[in-house]
């Protein structure tokens, strides 16, 4: 079997990415010294007000530095990674270098004696996040793995899987939930949220939008319903579905006990520092989904043995 | 939970949808004041009308072990959700067994208050 190379090309693709997004921006500042002040504006404060000064070709080279360091951080934390999260941190590496590249060299080059410097100028935020989104979702869609087709390929369920015993004409199905424990999550949340809040009131009340937005996605993702049925599992938080398993790919599925923090590097929806997909709210009992070709799936649910009963018992009447 | 129900089985499809739930509740895995899953998500899992379910549900809430608010859904309402749906589920049997095997309900209640006197 030939594995599919394409999220370490998309890695690859995105480690080359950021030297040339600094390149093309430090060209870009070359091409236009004329036209910016000695001293140039490198740190904003809260009130939009310019703190901080200095010499155009050392904040150039400090941007190129930024521009460089951060993604190939990420792309360097991929590469130590599953070969499958590859393709979204790809995505991620890449969307940062130009988001950071057209940010802080726009930020550079947009300043003109006479103006007062703007952090985020107009006329390069827009076009920054355009590209940014073009770039994080091109490299996202190259970097996803083809499942393997399985038309008349499924292995038999392994022997030991456990099934339930009923009536082949019995509709089976399961239904739970995997929730974040509600007070404790919302704790944090408020602790997490406090900086923005101060900045609102500092003056700038768009913030206020923000906050409000990062809070209603927090609630609506603190738990998941997680369904089994003859279309295979579902695990979703208010119509947005984590992850659609359908009973043709399930190999077979079984219990198993995860650590949040040790295995995925901490909560809600996770790739695993093995490659596995997790949907995970507390440590202990979750369900494991085997799919053919592909990675597991983990979903931390109470009752996890009745869940992979009811999918193994569909997937062997599938076969 | 676990849902399971059998279109080929003479009981009704309502029936066997609040049965899962009785069940559970027997078990122990319901408590008051749990949630059911949505109506609409049942009969979607179980590919069945949405009727079938709330018409299961109905039952239930007229059996006192569940009630239903409008926005808040299905919620287990009995002090003692085992005791009783273990007691419902019995009646059940005992009722379907009388059917198939021809007694009335005259014959089935001499038959509990004889077991009473006992």
């Amino acid at each position: 079997m030939t594995t599919d190379r394409r999220p370490t090309h998309a890695l690859v693709a995105s480690a080359v990415l950021a030297p040339v997004v600094a390149a093309v921006g430090t060209g870009l500042a070359y091409a236009v010294r004329d036209l910016v002040p000695d001293q140039v504006a490198v740190h904003w404060g809260l009130d939009g007000e310019p703190d901080r000064w200095q010499s155009y070709p050392s904040a150039v080279v400090t941007a190129a530095v930024i521009t460089i360091v951060m993604p190939l951080a990420l792309v360097a934390l991929a590469a130590v990674m599953y070969r499958s999260a590859r393709g979204p941190l790809a995505a991620v590496a890449g969307g940062l270098a130009v988001f950071l590249g057209g940010l802080l060299f726009g930020g550079l080059v947009a300043q003109r004696p006479g103006q007062v410097p703007q952090a985020f100028p107009p006329q390069w935020v827009v076009p920054t996040l355009a590209l940014t989104a073009i770039v994080a979702v091109g490299l996202w869609r190259w970097g996803r793995t083809t499942p393997p087709d399985v038309t008349g390929t499924r292995p038999p369920l392994p022997p030991d899987a456990r099934r339930l015993d009923v009536a082949p004409t019995t509709r089976l199905a399961w239904t739970g939930r995997a929730s974040l424990p509600v007070g404790p999550t919302a704790v944090l949340a408020v602790v997490a949220g406090l900086p923005l809040v101060w900045v609102a009131l500092a003056g700038l009340p768009w913030v206020w939008v923000l906050a409000l937005g990062l809070g209603t996605l927090l609630a609506v993702t603190l738990s998941a319903r997680v369904t089994v049925d003859a279309s295979g599992l579902r695990v979703s938080s208010a119509g947005l579905s984590w992850s659609r398993v359908p009973l043709e790919r399930v190999a077979s599925a079984a219990t198993t006990t995860v650590s949040p923090l040790r295995e995925f590097g901490g909560w809600g929806w996770r790739i695993g520092v093995d490659g596995r997909r997790g949907y995970v709210t507390r440590a202990g009992e979750a369900l494991v989904v085997h799919r053919i070709g592909e990675p597991d799936v983990v979903v931390t649910v109470d009752d996890a043995d009745e869940a992979a009963a009811v999918l193994n018992t569909l997937a062997a009447r599938a076969s | 939970m676990l849902w399971q129900v059998d279109p080929t089985s003479s009981t009704a499809l309502h029936v066997q949808v609040a049965a899962c739930v009785r069940r559970e509740m027997a078990s122990g895995r319901l408590a008051r004041g749990d949630r059911l899953p949505p109506a609409k998500e049942v009969a979607a899992v179980l590919d069945v009308n949405l009727h079938t379910v709330l018409r299961a549900y109905q039952s239930l809430r007229d059996e006192g072990l569940i009630d239903l608010r409008r926005g808040r859904g299905a919620v287990v309402s009995a002090t003692d959700p085992g005791s009783d749906a273990r007691l419902r589920t019995l009646a059940a049997e005992l009722v379907a067994e009388a059917r198939r095997v021809g007694a009335t309900t005259t014959d089935l209640t001499r038959l509990i208050e004889s077991e009473f006197q006992r």
